[in-house]
């Protein structure tokens, strides 16, 4: 088991090279570069820049080099200093104005995972018992509904709903009397006030396919042999659909546990809009807008990062519940 | 050793196991009597599709949805000496969960499908000892480890925590039977239990049980399509077709002096095989249970079938002297009229 994360892990280098490679052609694709950009703006603004700041400006920032050897300065600064390059729109580090922005986007998509397994799992486990149910039906209609409804009118209809309801202002990040505040509980609870739309939101969809999954699997395994043989043991229903089948049917959910966080973080952005969360997410549209290109490249290489990490987890995970899998490994 | 005059154990009376589906009303099990004595084998044989597995999971109140029992009595002697009736209480009662596993133990036919691929055997076997003998946690391992070593499980204390997948499939068909064992029940009930198995591992198998049979002091009822076998364990024999009984009674008499023309086919495919080492079946195929012939249901291929009477009437199960019954008009003229399930005593 040990040998199998470690051999995992280190797999995981080469293949996070191959795919920083292949995010830096792509963010160098579109023709021109930000000083490109920069120079059209200050021109329609009327304030030209001459053609030797310009000059200036590109071999500061190493445009004027082969892609190679940007693409080595870049990777090289990353692995050795964590140096994730300039954002030029913003004239900061890029690793700064990630870094806040990751940990709410994080923190969104680990919830929102959350809220579908509490909800899904037990949720497919019910429908699977009670086929062609009322509860059965009901769960499929929403599930529908869910995967349905854009996210952008869920998240208005949310706001609304806690904005008439709740008589709070679910947008942005922190109340204002919490905004500078240092840390606290309030806070954390505030946080999680204005978390907790996106989260919902984020996990509809989710929810929907776990559901689905989940009700499918539990079907097949309440049909296996082995359900009998439990119940010749004399076990109750519930004892024994818990002890087998939905033990056996979780392993499909968590095999895809890997794949959910990405797709999460990657739809999060026209929810932060909405609700107005500093995430990701916009920032990544903006800079690929701007051809912010070291921005644009961080976010897409953490994105990517955050996928490998999650199917390793989801392999570890797989392997410490299925015996068959460990043992293949070994 | 009970004396023979002592109450059956199982006294099957006509019963009646139906499954409502989209196609029509599939009678599986239509009119099933038979009896089981303390520490009897009891073989039901018959040609796949009879009913015998569902008949089996009647009695264990295991029929599936959108199966159910709809008639019938399954008079069960309990250890304490009373008896219930299994088809009058609701399979997912705690009634019933109390006599399963306990009472009457079940092993299946596919031993590798029939273990959870991901528990361990221990915690697959423990968990029954716990739940009916109340033991905690150390107490049932050893029970465990005893059912374990008592089927000839080699280094059972040491393989507790093996998987199925990691075992062959003599061996997990031998933990399949320490885990129905392992409470002691009075009856165990066998689908099939080496048809998934190899020659040899069979015979193993067969040996096993049939020592268990007389160190535990328990009922067999045994489902098997082999004759050979039931020439070398059965006490009775209860032959099926289509859903009902068409001959029962002693294992010598079923087999040394087949009445039923049904009985007489399947024991002529025996024959051949030991022959010519040709497998004959009998001619014709079994009707589709939703096509259920008019009359005795074996007449579409019986060769003795008599037009205008088996066609039309169906024959009843009447006893024959004593002990045996048969289904079949060749065996009503002139014979005593004796109601279903009064005739083991
Ligand atoms: N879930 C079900 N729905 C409808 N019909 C069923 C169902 N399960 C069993 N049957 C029917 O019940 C009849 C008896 O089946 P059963 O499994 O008892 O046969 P069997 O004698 O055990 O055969 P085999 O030797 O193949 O095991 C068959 O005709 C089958 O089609
Ligand atoms: S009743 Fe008729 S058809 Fe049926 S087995 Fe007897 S002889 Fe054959
Ligand atoms: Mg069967």
């Amino acid at each position: 088991m040990f040998a199998f994360i470690i051999r995992r892990t280190a797999l995981m280098v080469p293949t996070m090279l191959i795919i920083s490679a292949i995010v830096f052609v792509v963010i160098q694709l579109p023709p021109g570069d930000f000083l490109d950009t920069l120079a059209s703006q200050l021109a329609s603004q009327g304030e030209g820049l001459a053609d030797s700041q310009i000059a200036l400006l590109r071999e500061r920032y190493g445009l004027d080099q082969s892609i190679l050897v940007q693409y080595l300065k870049w990777i090289t600064n990353i692995v050795t200093a964590l140096d994730f390059g300039q954002s030029f729109e913003w004239n900061k580090a890029v690793l700064d104005v990630i870094a806040p922005r990751f940990w709410v986007t994080l923190g969104i998509a680990l919830l929102s995972l959350a809220l579908t397994a509490v909800v899904a799992i037990p949720c497919g486990i019910y429908v699977s018992l009670r086929q062609y149910s009322l509860g059965d039906n009901l769960a499929t209609f929403f599930s529908f509904l869910g995967l349905a409804v854009p996210n952008v009118l869920m998240t208005l209809v949310l706001m609304y709903a806690s904005f008439t309801l709740f008589d709070s202002n679910p947008g942005g990040l922190f109340s204002a009397q919490y905004q500078d505040a240092p840390w606290s509980v309030g806070r954390v609870l505030d946080l999680l006030a204005h978390l907790w739309i996106p989260a919902v939101v984020l996990a509809t969809a989710g929810t929907a396919e776990v559901v689905r999954v989940m009700r499918a699997t539990m079907l097949d395994e309440l049909s296996k042999p082995y359900v009998d043989t439990a119940r010749a043991k004399g076990l109750t229903e519930a004892r024994l659909t818990m002890k087998y089948p939905a033990r056996i049917a979780i392993n499909p959910i968590v095999s895809k546990l890997g794949w959910m966080i990405p797709i999460i973080v990657s739809s999060e952005a026209v929810v932060s809009i909405v609700a107005d969360i500093p995430t990701m997410g916009p920032l990544l549209l903006r800079s690929l807008l701007a051809q912010d290109m070291y921005l644009a490249g961080a976010i897409i290489l953490l994105l990517a990062f955050l996928t490998v990490i999650g199917t390793l987890i989801s392999d570890i995970l797989l392997a410490l519940l299925d015996p068959r899998i460990r043992h293949a490994m070994e | 050793m009970r004396a023979p005059t002592a109450a059956p154990l199982l006294e099957v009376d006509n019963l009646r196991t139906h499954f409502t589906t989209p196609g029509g009303l599939v009678k599986s099990v239509d009119g099933v009597s038979f009896t089981v004595g303390h520490q009897e084998t009891v073989c039901i044989v018959g040609e796949s599709g009879s009913g015998k597995s569902i008949t089996a999971r009647s009695i264990m109140g295991l029929v599936r949805r959108p199966g159910r029992v709809v008639g019938g009595r399954m008079n069960f002697r309990l250890r304490d000496g009373s008896t219930v009736d299994l088809a009058a209480i609701p399979p997912d009662s705690a009634t019933y969960r109390a006599i399963r596993g306990r009472e009457i133990g079940m092993i299946f036919q596919e031993p590798m499908s029939a273990l959870s691929p991901v528990h361990t055997i221990g915690s697959q076997i423990e968990e029954g000892i716990r739940l009916h003998l109340g033991f905690g946690a150390r107490a049932a391992r050893e029970r465990a480890v005893d059912a374990l070593e008592k089927v000839g499980f080699p280094g059972a204390r040491q393989r507790l925590n093996t998987y199925p997948f990691q075992l062959s499939g003599g061996l997990r068909q031998r933990v399949c039977i320490a885990m129905a064992l392992a409470c002691e029940p009075s009856l165990l009930i066998a689908d099939e239990p080496t048809t998934a198995l190899d020659v040899t591992t069979q015979a193993n198998i067969l040996e096993l049980l049939l020592r268990l049979q007389g160190e535990l002091g328990m009922a067999i009822v045994f489902i098997t399509h082999d004759l050979g076998v039931v020439a070398e364990i059965a006490d009775r024999v209860v032959v099926m077709y289509l859903g009902q009984v068409m001959e029962a009674g002693p294992a010598s008499g079923i087999l040394g002096h087949p009445r039923h023309p049904y009985t007489r086919g399947l024991l002529r495919c025996v024959a051949d095989i030991e022959g010519d080492g040709l497998l004959r079946a009998i001619p014709g195929i079994v009707p589709h249970p939703l096509a259920r012939p008019p009359g005795c249901p074996f007449s579409t291929r019986c060769e003795e079938m008599m037009p205008g009477l088996c066609d039309t009437t169906a024959p009843e199960l009447l006893a024959i002297n004593g002990e045996s019954r048969v289904r079949c008009h060749l065996w009503s003229s002139g014979q005593p009229h004796v109601t279903e399930g009064a005739v083991h005593g």
